[in-house]
């Protein structure tokens, strides 16, 4: 069931994401659908996946003015609200 | 606001501080904006004939540009692009070949087709839709080779510029997923039914790995999913296991287990079943579901003889599954 409604959840933020914008960040319609999503999902913690991990910003820099990584700006993801 | 985002492209839907990166290690949260570290860089650019994808009802013969970032969102420990696949953009040298440069490379090198390929292209996301799009408006065709772990709303996105697609479908077991893959097994499947529907020609590989998932049991459930849900006329790869990344302990594959899958689907109903990374007696042929006269017989990756005209068969006239409009031109 979780599984059926997070679909649901992810198809209507497709719908809601449709064209050249990007699809991240600040939009109300996606605050809310990501709040829905972390319900639906319960914990955030799945040990069977690699790592999150911390990356060193200053070797990252150095790494984009060598040409060997790019900053370029992601979609589909939202802002979380911790509150 | 604590700057922390949310990345909602596939499954595994990371939650990621600022400075942290998902565990796809190509996806990075800088100050709240999520960042791809791969864009326009890829680190493994080849031409490759479609079959290799593979792809056998797509266009036979064709030769696809064929790129890769690093990265991957899941981590099979049976992996056999595991440099690239498991490496952190830092960790491998890449090409500089924004989207405009992969469509003009593949023209001048006459490919009617770019794949998408070898590691696994939802974490490349933004690169692998924006290189499709142009490569779309160019006349080329685009192919995702993929595990198909992502979330329906990116793929409704991404697909609308597909042409066809290999999905790895690595087993029926959610268990397996999680276990050997880093992953789970229902986002896969629902992936396969929405490219389907989307209209993209899609192929099925499943890896045969000893002891793990070769239960004959497991390969039938395999094979009545795909019939149920895709029909009897998607093929089904069924592909030989070597000892890799961290399954080192394992043998590979015996030929025997190949082909009694092979067998196996075909007597569920599947029309076009193939073994791959294997020579077995028909693994590589294509005959005709209703007359069964010889179609296409592939040496390797080279065809050696073709018996489809119109997309027909050349005997009964039957219509064959496949996107061949590219080799009736030839």
């Amino acid at each position: 069931m979780k599984t059926v409604l997070l679909t649901l959840l992810l198809l209507a933020g497709s719908a809601f994401s449709e064209g050249d914008e990007s699809h991240s960040t600040e939009d109300s319609t996606h605050t809310g659908l990501f709040e829905l999503i972390m319900e639906l999902t319960g914990s955030t913690v799945r040990s069977w996946a690699k790592p999150i991990e911390y990356v060193n910003m200053d070797r990252m820099m150095e790494l984009i003015e060598s040409g060997l990584v790019s900053f370029h700006k992601a979609d589909w993801y939202a802002v979380v609200d911790d509150e | 606001m604590s700057n922390s985002v949310q990345c909602v492209l596939c499954p595994h839907l990371c939650i990621l501080a600022p400075g942290e990166r998902g565990r796809c290690s190509v996806r990075l949260n800088i100050d709240g904006e999520l960042i791809s570290l791969v864009y326009g860089l890829p680190v493994a650019v080849h031409i490759d004939p479609v079959e290799k994808k593979p792809l056998f009802h797509f266009m036979p013969g064709i030769d696809v540009f064929s790129i890769a970032t690093a990265g991957c969102n899941l981590k099979c420990e049976f992996c056999q692009n595991w440099e690239i696949s498991q490496a952190a953009p830092e960790d491998v040298t890449p090409y500089d070949m924004p989207p405009e440069a992969v469509v003009e490379n593949a023209l001048a090198y006459g490919c009617s087709a770019i794949a998408y390929t070898y590691t696994e292209p939802v974490v490349y996301f933004e690169y692998t839709r924006d290189c499709a799009r142009l490569a779309r408006a160019a006349g080329i065709r685009n192919i995702l080779v993929t595990a198909g772990y992502i979330n329906p709303g990116p793929l409704s996105e991404l697909s609308e510029y597909i042409d066809a697609a290999n999905v790895d479908l690595k087993s029926m077991s959610d268990t397996y997923y999680r276990n050997i893959c880093g992953g789970t097994l229902q986002p896969v499947l629902d992936t396969i039914i929405q490219l389907k529907e989307s209209g993209t020609w899609v192929e099925i590989t499943n890896l045969i790995v000893p002891t793990l998932n070769d239960d004959p049991d497991e390969i039938d459930t395999l094979a009545r999913w795909v019939l149920d849900n895709t029909g009897s006329d998607t093929p089904l790869h069924f592909s030989r296991f070597f000892p890799m990344y961290r399954l080192m302990d394992l043998p590979p594959t015996p030929l025997d287990t190949l082909q009694r899958a092979r067998g196996r689907a075909r007597d569920i109903g599947i029309n076009y079943v193939y073994v791959g990374n294997a020579v077995t007696p028909e693994g590589m042929i294509t005959k005709c579901p209703e007359c069964g006269k010889i179609l296409i017989v592939r040496h390797g990756y080279m065809i050696t003889e073709n018996n489809i005209l119109n997309g027909n068969c050349v005997n009964c006239s039957a219509p064959i599954a496949g996107v061949w409009d590219e080799m009736e031109e030839q």
